[in-house]
């Protein structure tokens, strides 16, 4: 194994937007990406960590207009060519803060065995979010947001 | 290390849609992610996913489903915002597969409803290649 991809290193990706960035222009649904490492470039996915954050001390998570269906807030992670390798879904905590109420749960945590998932040409972290129902969009009533730390080799 | 020890992925948004085999040839199974949201269906515990290594066999490894389930007396709709991740991962060398990995939705434990509630899955392995 070339040694430059034993070098771990961390990378957060965070995004909180603003309830007035889901609009009806953008059908209540937002995505934004973010470049680990550049087309070209070799790197090797160790583990991730991922959660949809709300800017609210609701304990009623209903109530936020927060869409956690199959469109809902999820984490794509894809080559320098722009080709999905894998995609999951960004499960919500609450509150910006390190508080967790007792009522929701950690993001999903994924420690990738048996060496990770090579990215021999890039990788880019896309994530994206949508507010209101399936059938109902609608905006969220408080900042909404993604949050992924990742550790990568290479 | 050679470069084809690292992990290949199969992932799907859409497992129901994706029912029978996903991965050819000789392969060793490291690690299953499955993320499953409410279906709206009182008492749903949807259904389990089955790996088999032929068709239609006997299930080589199957996760039971774990759902999200409201305070109240009705289940979780669409637009509840939990969702619980299912993960599991063999340790050791891996589940071998010696040709081929087929995927089925077998019943759960309880009441079967949605059957799209399972929102994304994951499969790392080494050897062979999605189908």
């Amino acid at each position: 194994m070339n040694d430059s991809l034993k070098r771990v290193h961390a990378v957060n990706v965070y995004k909180l937007w603003d309830a007035s960035d889901f609009t009806s222009g953008n059908s209540f649904s937002v995505q934004e990406s973010v470049e680990i490492v550049p087309a070209g470039t070799r790197c090797v996915l160790r583990s991730f960590v991922a959660n949809s954050v709300v800017d609210s001390d609701s304990a009623s998570p209903q109530g936020l207009n927060i869409n956690n269906a199959q469109a809902g807030a999820r984490v794509a992670f894809q080559d320098g060519a722009g080709a999905t390798v894998f995609v999951v879904k960004a499960e919500a905590v609450f509150g910006t803060g390190v508080v967790s109420w007792g009522r929701n749960e950690l993001g999903l945590v994924c420690n990738i065995p048996c060496n990770g998932v090579l990215f021999d040409n890039g990788m880019s972290v896309v994530i994206s979010a949508a507010t209101g129902s399936e059938s109902a969009p609608g905006a969220p009533t408080a900042p909404y947001g993604i949050n992924v730390n990742l550790l990568y080799g290479g | 290390m050679r470069q084809d020890s690292y992990c290949n992925v199969y992932n799907t948004t859409d497992l129901a849609g994706a029912v029978g085999k996903i991965i050819n040839g000789r392969v060793s199974i490291y690690g299953i992610v499955a993320q499953a949201i409410g279906s709206g269906v009182l008492g749903d515990d949807g259904k389990s996913i089955a790996l088999s290594a032929t068709d239609g066999g006997s299930p080589v490894i199957q996760v039971a489903l774990r759902y999200p389930k409201s305070a109240g007396t009705t289940g979780p709709d669409n637009t509840d915002i939990r969702c619980f991740s299912n993960i599991v991962e063999t340790g050791g060398g891996g589940v071998l597969f010696t040709d081929g990995v087929w995927v089925s939705l077998p019943d759960g434990p309880n009441t079967n409803g949605d059957r799209g509630s399972v929102a994304t899955f994951s499969i790392f392995y080494t050897g062979g290649a999605n189908a």
